[in-house]
């Protein structure tokens, strides 16, 4: 009996001298001593960059700054205030936290990727180093171009931070202008020229040198219209804007495809097809995470557009938001093949829709529909999370429209040429050309074209702001007999977004709210 | 509860009835039928083992070894349904999940025990170790061939696309050493010291263990000969200082394995996937879970206590306690700025006093044939934080709770209870469109969206804005008394017992309707409202949730009710048959009872339950967002015993 006894106790103080009792490690997760050692760990820190791209439902960047925008209303239920507030410029407290979150989270993970590469072991080989450098740079640079379109005013952060650092104040837009510049810049020239025919099927959605020099041409046009300035802050002069974009319409092997309809979802069999030669950049969507809300995979922001409660066949049924305004599609020229695809006239298609709700204007989104025939549910997917249709973040008419718009007061004739190729596409025809002019005639002929071009898919807000901020205003105010239609733009916000209440909160004073929202 | 009273439950065929008003209201009773068709067996198997041997006297070794298995198996069944335009499911699905918890306890120790005349000592010494695994395999298949609950077993799915498994495993372990010495000197002074050192998994090498003294002291004043009087039957006057050790709380939104490692960086890989290539090629992505704290460290609660028990006059009990608890190195997952990128660390955050004093007295007597006895206990408590570890000395709580849109209604500060709300002060009803042109400040008007039937902010700093730098303690989760009562009565075969039970001095805040849908039930405390001149100067006019001034998404003292309440926990009725009228039955006892809980509640509040609290941090409190009240209950039944 002792003998037992005294081989338990002895089997206890081994038990409690060695360390491995209370020593473990996880078994459903990776630890960070272990990881960021081999190619397909830093892959994977990248894959988790790019997935942030997927985040936003009913506050999606695209639809909110449409809503915002003098093409669309709010629209939804009684229940949607988010959307009517930023039709109207009102304030809330918290509508915009999802975004800036979204944003500093894919900033979190970019800057993860960067400060890790060194520990990895390459091998001899670094071009898959250089690689995922360049495209974990031009990922920051996308989430921070959103992130500072959107609020103006926002902290700059460039690695991860560790507790007791995060309250960091504001930088100037010009900072955050010429990280954006820097980063987009490291990404053109790392990543290598390879023509789209040359990009493998199964490379799609990479980030490519072409996307990142036609977003460079974008954060120009932004930075320099918004700010009034001659180039982002010594980092990106004209002229290399120019080069860059030229460069994308030159040697990207992008083009125009044959028919403007074609683009989109909707033209259900004869759609081109996602990827396409007109797609430099896009978001990729898939049904392929099965109604699991846990994942983000799938378009979230499609049935917010699609037609409230019920499906009216072709199109599928969704909530109702960003009603377009009438003007737009009456802003269009007859002849115009990108009206009927761009915009769903209920009355034009006679459609019956009878929904009612706040903002209904008879006027859907085309593009971007959810379609009856094209329904996650057919691929076990859920109606409201698994929409699959990308989002094509840059496309290559809109590069072509850069195009113009940087040659306008350098190479005319280019500008006219590249303003051609979009427009004869429209009309299919060269019967509706317009010549262009150095000055302001010939940038409001560009910007109207953008309008047309690229109406409803997220730029037209942009559009508007770096035309100045009372152009912004005479086109997003909207007087109406009917009061739910009646738009005020706030000048006083200069356009910016309110800042979310509880990153104020949280802040403890560091950042301050932008001018013309409450506190 | 937020369902319109438009459409009845079933229709004139007997099925569930459907709103014809609003696509995204389905039938309650139907979501309760659907959605909780679940059964779970659970098999449980505990064991205890010892050994012990003196070798000498008053030399004890013993070694305790325990063991609980604990065999849940679970299956759920969801069919399919159409209840709204929008509440559609069009795969049923059979669930089957197995989940296995084993833990062990070892203990030994070695004790020694000796008298030397009137001085008893014991000296212990020992330690503990146990560890808790969990093991589980959940799984589902849709389109099941027979659709009930009966039959919901993943073989009778017949959808491959859509099925899912999920399996882990976690293990959790702890090991201490421990000491005691007991004292007493003929049973007048009582002595006690107490030495833990606690070691847990869920710490790091930094910090996986803690060191936890505690000390009591006792003194029997009766037993002293100088003492001894006819009323007082006995007296001990105590003292008491200790500190024990806490592991970081589990969070319902975590699941075991990640809370185990807090400590740690963690990598996760779980939904970050991305989808690249034509064919949507999926490729998994991973990042870090949250921010680490390889320090983090054990809470301590350190209690000091100063009290007697006293009898007096055989029947009168009495005791007093006066109390200061403090939580030291609280452990709180508290929110982060979104910059930082991921979720936020788990750290030992600042803390916490309470202290008061709790009386509770008692008088038991029998009468002849009736006995009775009642007891009551109250305890006054002041709850207080006085630390946090940044420079504010605030620890933020979430905005959109208790529905989105809402900003922040709670925060810890330094200096105030824990968890309290947090609010804009209001001033009433504007009653005209006169009253808000009045009422200006440096800048002019304070309020210039409001209209006539909006709510009057207080400009509490008189800056001239309504601004969060407004905003106050508006209200206090934590009762500063509870108290109890209990009764008993007995008389031949009968008996009695009452319990009631009652705390006072703490609000809730009534965040029930949710705002930011405006077609849910009002309850009729709506009638009450401003409509026109005069009508209210405590309830806005009527909106849908979108009014420019923001009536009911600022938290602000409009939701803060008095939440005290005196209720009717228990009563017992019961008659004893052996006692009573038939005391030769062939059994021990043969008793028919009547027993209610929450019978009565006495309470200004106008919520369903002012009992119900709900907090999405174990610091927040005090929340009523509607959750099921608590049951009335009328239970009758038979104890027989043989």
């Amino acid at each position: 009996m002792k003998k037992i006894f005294v081989a338990a106790i002895i089997l206890t103080t081994a038990i409690s001298c060695s360390k491995s009792f209370l020593e473990r490690e996880p078994i459903d997760r990776k630890v960070e001593e272990t990881f960021y050692k081999t190619p397909q760990d830093a892959l994977e820190s990248l894959v988790a960059a790019y997935d942030e791209l997927q985040y936003g439902d009913y506050d999606n960047i695209q639809l909110v700054t449409e809503i915002a925008s003098d093409d669309c209303f709010g629209g939804g239920g009684e229940s949607d205030i988010p959307w009517k507030r930023w039709d109207r410029f009102e304030n809330d407290n918290n509508t915009n936290l999802n975004n800036w979150t979204k944003y500093y989270t894919g900033i979190y993970r970019a800057n993860i990727v960067l400060s890790k590469m060194d520990g990895v072991n390459w091998g001899s080989d670094t071009t898959l180093k250089t690689r995922y450098l360049a495209e974990a740079h031009f990922l920051r640079a996308y989430y921070y171009f959103d992130l500072v379109r959107m609020f103006g005013n926002v902290p700059l952060v460039t690695t991860p931070l560790s507790p007791g650092q995060y309250n960091v104040p504001q930088a100037t837009p010009e900072a955050v202008y010429q990280l954006i510049a820097s980063d987009l810049k490291f990404a053109a020239a790392n990543l290598p020229a390879i023509a789209y025919s040359g990009i493998p099927a199964a490379e799609y959605g990479r980030v490519t040198k072409w996307a990142a020099e036609a977003l460079l041409g974008r954060v120009f046009l932004y930075y320099t219209g918004y700010y009034g300035q001659n180039d982002i802050a010594g980092t990106v002069t004209k002229q290399e804007a120019r080069t860059y974009i030229d460069d994308v319409v030159n040697a990207s092997g992008y083009t125009l495809i044959d028919s403007f309809p074609r683009l989109w979802q909707s033209a259900l069999s004869r759609f081109a097809g996602e990827d396409n030669a007109e797609t430099v950049f896009a978001i990729k969507f898939t049904y392929k995470g099965l109604g699991d809300w846990n994942k983000h995979d799938g378009n979230r922001m499609q049935v917010m557009i699609g037609f409230r409660n019920d499906a009216v066949p072709p199109y599928y049924k969704g909530w109702g938001a960003g009603p377009v305004n009438p003007k737009l599609w009456e802003a269009y020229e007859t002849g115009d093949t990108r009206r009927a695809a761009s915009i769903i006239s209920v009355e034009a298609e006679g459609l019956s829709y009878p929904a009612i709700y706040p903002q209904k204007t008879g006027f859907m989104w085309k593009k971007y529909m959810p379609m009856m025939a094209l329904k996650a549910e057919d691929f076990n997917g859920d109606f409201q999370i698994d929409n699959f249709y990308d989002y094509v973040a840059i496309r290559f008419a809109d590069v072509l429209l850069m195009g113009a718009e940087l040659n306008l007061d350098g190479d005319l004739g280019k500008a006219q040429q590249y303003y051609n190729r979009v427009r004869d596409r429209a009309f299919l025809d060269q019967n509706h050309r317009r010549i262009l002019t150095p000055g302001a005639a010939g940038k409001k002929l560009i910007m109207d074209e953008r309008r047309f071009e690229l109406a409803l898919e997220g730029h037209r807000y942009w559009d508007l702001l770096r035309q100045g901020v009372p152009v912004a205003q005479q086109a997003i105010n909207n007087t109406s007999t009917d009061a739910q239609f009646s738009v005020s733009f706030r000048p006083e916000t200069k356009g910016l977004f309110q800042i979310p209440q509880q990153e104020l909160n949280l802040s403890n004073g560091s950042l301050k709210q932008n001018a013309g929202w409450n506190q | 509860m937020n369902v319109s009273p438009l459409f009845p439950v079933y229709d004139s065929a007997g099925n569930y009835a459907k709103s014809n008003f609003n696509p995204d209201e389905a039938n309650p009773v139907a979501i309760m039928d659907y959605q909780n068709q679940n059964r779970s067996k659970t098999d449980r198997i505990v064991g205890n083992a010892y050994l012990e041997v003196m070798p000498i006297k008053g030399l004890k070794l013993r070694s305790d070894f325990g063991l609980d298995l604990n065999y849940l198996n679970e299956n759920r069944f969801t069919p399919v349904y159409d209840l709204a335009t929008n509440i559609v499911n069009l795969h049923s699905r059979a669930f089957q999940g197995i989940t296995q918890t084993r833990t062990w306890n070892w203990d030994n120790t070695i004790s020694y025990q000796r008298d030397f005349g009137k001085h008893s000592a014991t000296v212990l010494v020992g330690t503990t170790a146990n560890e808790t695994n969990v093991f589980f395999v959940n799984g589902y298949k849709e389109d099941v061939t027979i659709a009930d609950l009966d039959h919901s077993i993943i073989n009778n799915g017949t959808n491959e696309d859509t099925k899912q498994i999920y399996g882990s495993r976690s293990e959790d372990a702890l090991l201490s050493y421990f000491g005691r010495i007991n004292y007493n000197y003929d049973e007048k002074y009582l002595f006690t010291a107490i030495f833990r050192r606690d070691g847990s998994t869920r710490f790091g090498a930094n910090n996986r263990f803690g060191s936890f003294p505690a000390f009591s002291a006792g003194w029997v004043a009766s037993n002293e000969e100088f003492m001894k009087t006819n009323w007082l039957d006995f007296l001990k006057v105590r003292a008491s200082w200790g500190r024990n050790g806490n592991l970081p709380a589990v969070y319902a939104y975590d699941n075991i394995a990640t809370t185990s490692y807090l400590y740690m960086a963690t990598i996760s890989s779980v939904n970050q996937d991305y989808y690249f290539g034509n064919g949507d090629v999926k490729f998994t992505g991973s990042s870090p879970d949250r921010v680490p704290n390889p320090d983090l460290k054990w809470e301590t609660s350190e209690q000091l206590d100063l009290g007697f028990d006293a009898q007096l006059l055989k029947d009168f009990n009495v005791s007093f306690d006066w109390y200061r608890k403090t939580t030291r190195d609280w452990i709180i997952t508290v929110p982060v700025p979104a910059l930082a990128g991921t979720k936020p660390p788990t750290v030992n955050g600042g803390s916490v006093k309470n202290q008061g004093v709790e009386v509770a007295l008692g008088y038991t007597h029998r009468f002849g044939e009736l006995s009775f006895g009642i007891n009551g206990n109250v305890t006054l408590n002041k709850n207080d934080v006085i630390d946090i570890p940044n420079a504010e000395k605030v620890i933020v709580g979430d905005a959109n709770v208790p529905f989105v849109g809402i900003d922040e209604i709670f925060r810890t500060q330094q200096g105030h209870p824990v968890g309290y709300f947090y609010g804009l002060k209001t001033d009433g009803i504007f009653q005209n469109e006169a009253e808000v042109q009045s009422y200006t400040g440096k800048n002019g008007l304070i309020q210039p969206n409001a209209k006539p039937g909006d709510v009057r902010f207080a400009d509490l700093n008189g800056d001239g804005v309504i601004d969060s730098r407004d905003k106050t303690e508006i209200g206090n989760p934590n009762p500063d008394v509870t108290y109890g009562i209990n009764l008993n009565l007995g008389y031949k075969g009968f008996d009695l017992s009452v319990f009631l039970y009652g705390v006072s001095g703490n609000q809730v805040f009534n965040g029930v309707r949710d705002y930011a849908a405006p077609l849910s039930n009002y309850t009729t405390e709506i009638l009450g409202r401003w409509h026109g001149e005069g009508t209210s100067n405590y309830l806005p006019r009527m909106t849908m949730g979108d009014d420019a001034n923001q009536n009911w998404t600022r938290s602000s003292d409009l939701f803060v009710k008095d939440a005290s309440f005196l209720r009717v926990r228990s009563i017992n009725l019961g008659y004893d048959f052996k006692k009573g009228l038939f005391p030769r039955l062939p059994l021990q006892q043969l008793r028919l009872y009547v027993s209610g809980s929450n019978l009565f509640t006495f309470t200004k509040y106008k919520g369903m339950d002012p009992e119900v609290g709900y907090g999405p941090y174990p610091w927040a409190s005090g929340i009523d967002v509607g959750t099921y009240p608590q049951p009335k209950t009328v239970i009758v039944g038979v104890n027989a015993r043989f």
